[in-house]
């Protein structure tokens, strides 16, 4: 903990700019469109393959900033 | 977004759940093992797949500390697999929460067992609140649900209402750090007293009103929420008095689930 008071002051919380409220920033493939395929190495250094591992399930892709900050 | 306390819920509805960030698969390791991630954590090193889709955040110049990460936001895909809903914030440090995710991008009902709830009885209703969450973490928006569950027959009004009669509503307040955004009230129907020349816009069953909020401030153990739910229960004749329902609901802060600091 650090005694900087300034990191205990209430920050700002920015205004809701969110999809599909606005449109005035790019958030990618459109809802009806195909969801580009996409192989990426996971946690344990294996390829994942997005249609592959989904296997015809529905599914959530998270894009988020970074699991270290 | 917690989403691995609330994997469950997605496992259960048949929903895989793939996560894509810039990090290196040793990063993404060594939180998976920190955090015991049993879903995939993917490495877009290059940011690849971002620019691909065209979700690079570019608000961050290329020169910046950050360039790289995306817009923060999520894709519900359909067994087909298309897109069939997506979110996605503006600003980067903006997570919704993984539950809100289910309710609103699956129509799945989250499981609120362990989630902060609190109810009282009012006239000719129950009246209840749950927050989306478990907790409430620095900067993540959450959802608090308040439920009127009516009594059959019953409805209440949506506002704007004439004079002499009560518009629903619902108010919270809390410690400085606390920030509530709008209420958003579920569709409502017309309806008309008789000798009374106004359409009304009534809701019955059970009316759920989503109040989002934030907690900003960087310390805390405790939110105390105070929720007030102001109504009038009528039936095709007549009605209550009206309510103020007056909830308290003690909500947790929750730990930043990034423990280490920002590099610099």
């Amino acid at each position: 903990m650090t005694s900087d008071a300034s990191q205990n002051a209430p920050q700002e919380m920015p205004p809701n700019l969110r999809f599909p409220e606005t449109g005035a920033f790019p958030t990618g493939p459109e809802v009806g469109e195909a969801l580009p395929d996409f192989t990426l190495m996971d946690q344990h250094g294996r390829p994942v393959n997005f249609a592959g591992s989904r296997g015809g399930q529905r599914a959530l892709v998270v894009f988020h900033r970074s699991a270290r900050w | 977004m917690q989403l691995q306390q609330n994997l469950d819920g997605f496992t259960k509805a048949g929903i895989r759940v793939f996560a894509i960030s810039y990090d290196s698969v040793e990063v993404l390791a060594a939180f998976a093992e920190e955090f015991s991630i049993a879903f995939p954590l993917l490495s877009d090193q290059g940011s690849v797949v971002m620019q691909r889709f065209g979700i690079l955040n570019t608000l961050i110049r290329p020169d910046e500390d950050y360039y790289g990460i995306p817009f923060p936001g999520v894709y519900a895909v359909g067994e087909d697999g298309a897109v069939t809903e997506k979110v996605f914030y503006r600003y980067y440090r903006v997570r919704p929460s993984a539950q809100s995710v289910l309710k609103d991008l699956f129509d799945v009902e989250f499981d609120t067992g362990g989630d902060p709830y609190v109810e009282a009885a009012g006239e000719g209703a129950r009246v209840s609140a749950v927050l989306a969450a478990d907790s409430l973490v620095f900067m993540q928006r959450a959802p608090l649900y308040v439920r009127i569950t009516l009594d059959a027959g019953l409805h209440v009004y949506r506002g704007p209402v004439p004079e002499g009669f009560v518009a629903t509503e619902v108010t919270v307040t809390g410690p400085e750090g606390l920030v509530v955004e709008a209420p958003a009230f579920p569709d409502a129907h017309p309806f008309r007293v008789e000798g009374i020349p106004h359409t009304f816009q009534v809701m019955d069953g059970t009316v759920e009103i989503e109040v989002p909020i934030s907690w900003t401030l960087n310390e805390g153990e405790t939110v105390p929420l105070e929720i007030m739910v102001r109504y009038q229960a009528c039936d095709d004749h007549q009605c209550f008095v009206p309510r103020t329902v007056e909830l308290h609901l003690d909500v947790p802060v929750g730990r930043l689930y990034r423990p280490r600091p920002r590099p610099q």
